[in-house]
């Protein structure tokens, strides 16, 4: 089988960069399957070398300046050369990681099967986050009214800003993903928000991620290894900015009674104001900031620390990074929202905080430190879950039947 | 048998290592299976190195080791045996040929040395090894045997034309995406510079392949890996001038097209006219040449056997031919002081180079300057442990006349000899030093980060930075001294932006700024608001071609503005008729709006708490 991938991000920058390139390597075990990208032109991506791979001008194109006419033309040609590659490579299923440009979208759905990975709200969400631009609240509405009267939209359209020029765009890139064979869901709550904008349940497949699973020995030598028992630390992994709500992290350390060091591996578009929190809480001495890691030295991190502590603050898409420190045996605390139930069990393997509840986090990060046999069990119970349910084999499964599926669906279509 | 080659990390990033290509050619050729890991590409940590070697399951791992990356590849050596076992492992490599005797005694994993080139004595190797024969009569390995080192003899190849081709394919997730072809048409180098190790690693004796063999290499290469451009790395490319212009005559002949440079093995008095013409009507475009110093007491020492008159000529022959020059020094050189590199900088500007390189010596294990160093000097820390082509300054050793702080000061002094020259400059003029600084840096990639703060560290400087830079300078905010430090935050609106920039510049303004540093090489717009408004003293411009000073009332500056003005007069019709576009443009995304306003729109969805489920309520809003 030969599957054309299209993504934007070619380089393991977030957690769905991350997973492309770990369901790269666990379909090219299979030796009938051949991989083929096709990315966008940002300088940053480079090819591999490891499998066919193509670079296409404007994959990822946005209307940036106002000259819409500009953006057509170049939408046209980065369908034309989306079409010329589908020629070329003939591949038997088209699998959309995280794109919106409606040109490459109508090109891949026009005669070749297409999957689609639902990695974040992007799809059906004129503001990206699914949060409301008012109140910074969840949104529970679908596409729609609400987009204009909760002023989401409307200032942006009345100011042509970036985010008003993206609308008609992006909303002929929902329309059109209704055409799409299937949508890869993560979590439920990301189920409930495709159907709730309207996509068909036989069109949804539901698929947790999953990450690398070690040996159980080799896990806890590491932990024992690089952690310091005269330390408690506490560790955030994630990018910097608002919905990832290392904001409401730093708060809710602050008011921590026992000493404790955090270590953040995180970068992005909020570091000014992650830099100004420490220094306004007067975290300085007790918060380490270790920037944007690869993944082999983030596991180091994961080793070290003692809980690890996922404060979202958005509808989390999965999150992959809760798999991942349970596949290091570590223990969680995480806001409820999102996916982060699907595979966080309370009191089992962490603690579920009520979202954006400052002294709740607080409380439970300090439960976790302050009892460490309770800890350790939760982060072997994690390991297993990990082991069970979020490991690559049930992944390489899902993800065949779900190709297998779209090939059918598209056939039955074209009779 | 599967033999597995390492590249360990700690060397010129972007460079490719032709040794192990070569012997993966060589091995590939009589059916071996090769997989070269270049952990000095990859970045990967050395556990991630034992995964793969695991994974691989070779009968023989083999480490390409120079004295900087030695301590790292012991270090994966020991990683990988305590994963797998199966296993024999063994180095070559410059480090190596230096320093076998240190390399086996302390390393207990490393089980072969082999010495100088191993083409042959590899494939020998492995031949005898799948065969299960003795391995001692293999030519130029060394071994432990009972405690005590066993060398047998060295030898070298003379005909470098029956070697085959190095294999690229063999190296994992090679990325050929501009890919430039190393290319040795020569190997070994008489001359006795006392710096060198090339004449302990490939001897002494010279020995080239005929220019019709590497010819056929470069068009097999354009024709497998699309190449448009190559580099010589030989250790003596024009050491017969004769076979060096034959070689450009047969690239013209066959019309190869490719672009070419030769920053390696270039002897100034090893350079005539007629070769530099020749090399550019071949595709050359740029030379490099090895100058070390430009102070004739310390040049004549090292024992180049060439003379300072000799660079001033080939400079000026490369220059005549119409290629690029490139000048490398070395700081540390026996004999050298701060005062000598002064001097070196004097005769590199009398040069007007196109490029300069000044890197700190690295003595190398048994060379001369090593014996030297040793003998009257002090070595500051393991050589190992020193760093070569990197960005991080490491002084491993220092000498009576010239001690670390002195080659520290040289080290800054070389790279920013320009920006010492203003700031000279500006002391003069205005018979006072300049204190207040503000450097805006919007480029991609600027000079500051990497050392340019610490040249300023006797300043008051603040910065002005975009917010994807930010991350690096908050990290280095405390160790760098900055003062004041902002990030300019985005807007999606442009007139916030406007706003903002407006308000901040006008505090730098009030701030009074001697001298304002600002990186070219990108956001142009914002100089025009920054001249206009912040108006400091004097500006400091950093762009790709070099830096400049400019006064407030210098005619350069007024033109740019004057440039800037007339550029938006003339636009005018052009923004107007934009405006009126844009303005039917954002009549129909009104009407966008309206239309999802009047649209039907699905169920309202109950996030779950702690308590409460996840709920898709029925009730439509509309």
């Amino acid at each position: 089988m030969k599957i054309l991938h299209i993504c934007d991000h070619y380089r393991p920058i977030g957690g769905a960069e991350k997973l492309l390139f770990d369901t790269l390597e666990a379909l090219e075990n299979n030796p009938n399957i051949e991989n083929v990208i096709a990315m966008h032109d940002y300088p940053e991506n480079k090819t591999t070398g490891a499998r066919k791979e193509y670079i296409i001008n404007d994959l990822d194109i946005q209307p940036i300046s106002w000259n819409l006419i500009d953006y057509l033309i170049r939408g046209i040609k980065s369908k034309k050369s989306l079409r010329s590659i589908i020629e070329t490579e003939k591949p038997d299923v088209i699998h959309i990681h995280n794109l919106q440009n409606p040109f490459i979208i109508s090109e891949s759905i026009r005669k070749t099967p297409t999957v689609r990975s639902v990695h974040d709200p992007r799809l059906y969400c004129f503001n990206n986050w699914r949060i409301l631009r008012k109140d910074k609240k969840i949104c529970p509405y679908p596409l729609g009214i609400r987009c204009v009267t909760e002023g989401c939209l409307w200032s942006e359209l009345l100011r042509f800003s970036f985010e008003g020029r993206c609308a008609i765009p992006k909303y002929f890139s929902y329309l059109l993903h209704r055409k799409i064979d299937k949508l890869i869901v993560e979590s439920e709550a990301m189920n409930a928000c495709v159907l709730q904008n309207g996509y068909k349940k036989e069109q949804i497949a539901f698929l947790p991620n999953f990450t690398k699973t070690f040996n159980f020995d080799d896990v806890m030598h590491r932990s024992e290894k690089y952690g310091n028992p005269e330390e408690n630390s506490i560790l955030f992994v994630g990018r910097a900015s608002f919905e990832k709500g290392i904001d409401y992290l730093l708060e809710a350390v602050a008011r921590i009674n026992i000493p404790f060091k955090l270590y953040l591996v995180t970068g992005g578009p909020a570091m000014p104001e992650v830099y100004s929190k420490i220094q306004q809480l007067s975290l300085s001495a007790k918060v380490e900031v270790l920037g944007i890691l690869p993944y082999e030295k983030t596991r180091d991190c994961y080793a070290m620390a003692d809980v690890v502590v996922v404060p979202s603050v958005w509808i989390e898409s999965f999150c992959l990074v809760g798999i991942e420190a349970m596949a290091n045996a570590k223990p969680i605390v995480a806001f409820h929202t999102g996916g982060i139930p699907d595979w966080l069990i309370d009191g089992k393997t962490g603690y579920l905080a009520e979202c954006r509840n400052i002294e709740d986090l607080a409380h439970k990060i300090e439960a976790i430190l302050q009892d460490r046999i309770k800890a350790k069990e939760m982060g072997i119970n994690g390991y297993w879950r990990v082991h069970e349910k979020y490991n690559i084999e049930t992944y390489l499964a899902g993800i065949m039947s779900i190709y297998i599926n779209a090939i059918e669906h598209k056939k039955q279509k074209d009779t | 048998m599967k033999i597995l080659l390492i590249n360990p990390p700690g060397w010129q990033k972007g460079s490719t290592n032709l040794g192990l290509c070569y012997l993966a050619g060589n091995l590939i050729d009589k059916g071996h299976k090769v997989l070269i890991l270049d952990l000095n590409a990859a970045d990967e940590l050395y556990e991630s190195a034992a995964i793969k070697a695991e994974k691989y399951a070779p009968d023989i791992i083999g480490f390409s080791i120079k004295t900087s990356t030695a301590n790292m590849a012991f270090l994966i050596s020991k990683e990988i045996k305590k994963r797998y076992k199966k296993a024999i492992h063994i180095a070559g490599g410059p480090h190596i040929t230096l320093d076998y005797k240190v390399s086996l005694v302390e390393n207990p994993e490393i089980e072969y040395c082999f010495l100088g080139e191993s083409d042959i004595s590899f494939i020998d190797f492995v031949n005898r090894f799948e065969k299960g024969q003795s391995i001692k009569e293999v030519a130029g390995i060394a071994y432990l045997d009972k405690g005590s080192v066993i060398v047998t003899e060295q030898k070298y190849i003379e005909e470098l034309d029956n070697l085959p081709y190095p294999s690229f394919d063999a190296i994992e997730n090679f990325n050929f995406k501009d890919f430039r072809y190393p290319l040795i048409t020569s190997r070994g180098c008489p001359y006795r510079c006392t710096y060198c190790c090339v004449g302990l690693v490939c001897g002494k004796k010279w020995r080239a392949r005929t220019p019709e063999d590497t010819i056929a290499e470069l068009k097999s290469a354009k024709k497998i890996f699309a190449i448009k451009t190559f580099e010589i790395l030989d250790d003596n490319f024009t050491l017969k001038l004769d076979r060096a212009k034959q070689f450009c005559r047969l690239m013209i002949k066959n019309k190869l097209k490719l672009n070419w440079y030769c920053h390696n093995g270039i002897r100034a008095d090893k350079l005539d006219l007629e070769l530099a013409k020749l090399m550019k009507k071949a595709g050359c475009t740029s030379v490099a040449l090895g100058i070390e110093s430009g102070n004739a007491e310390v040049f004549d020492s090292i024992k180049k056997g060439e003379t300072l008159a000799s660079i001033v000529s080939a400079v000026k022959y490369i220059k005549m031919a119409g290629m690029k020059v490139v000048g490398y020094f070395i700081i540390g050189l026996p004999g050298d002081s701060l005062n000598g590199i002064k001097k070196t900088i004097e005769f590199q500007e009398s040069l007007e180079l196109d490029g300069y390189t000044y890197g700190i010596l690295n003595p190398y294990p048994h060379t001369e300057v090593y014996d030297i160093i040793k003998r009257d000097g002090k070595i500051l820390m393991d050589i190992k442990d020193s760093s070569h082509f990197s960005s991080t300054l490491t002084i491993p050793f220092e000498m009576p006349g010239f001690p670390k702080e002195d080659m520290k000061k040289a080290h800054y002094l070389s790279k920013f000899q320009r920006l010492h020259k203003a700031l000279e400059f500006l002391k003069n003029k205005h018979s006072k030093k300049p204190i207040k600084i503000l450097y805006i840096d919007f480029s991609e990639n600027s000079i500051f980060l990497e050392t340019l703060a610490k040249f300023l560290d006797n300043y008051d400087l603040d910065v002005f930075c975009s917010p994807w830079k930010s991350d690096d300078y908050f990290k280095y905010k405390k160790a760098r001294k900055i003062n004041d430090l902002r990030a300019f935050k985005y807007s999606p609106y442009f007139l916030k932006n406007l706003k903002n920039i407006l308000r901040l510049f006008n505090t730098y303004r009030k701030r009074k700024y001697d001298i304002l540093f600002y990186n070219l090489r990108t956001q142009k717009k914002m100089l025009l608001f920054a001249l206009l408004l912040i108006r400091p003293k004097n500006f400091y411009l950093e762009s790709e071609d070099g830096y400049r000073i400019l006064m407030a009332n210098d005619k350069e500056v007024r033109r740019f503005l004057f440039k800037k003005i007339k550029e938006l007069i003339i636009r005018l019709p052009k923004v107007i008729i934009s405006f009126l576009l844009t303005f039917l443009i954002r009549i129909a995304y009104v009407f966008f709006g309206l239309f999802l306003y009047f649209k039907r729109t699905g169920p309202i969805i109950e996030f779950p708490t702690p308590n409460t489920p996840l709920k898709i309520k029925d009730k439509e809003i509309k």
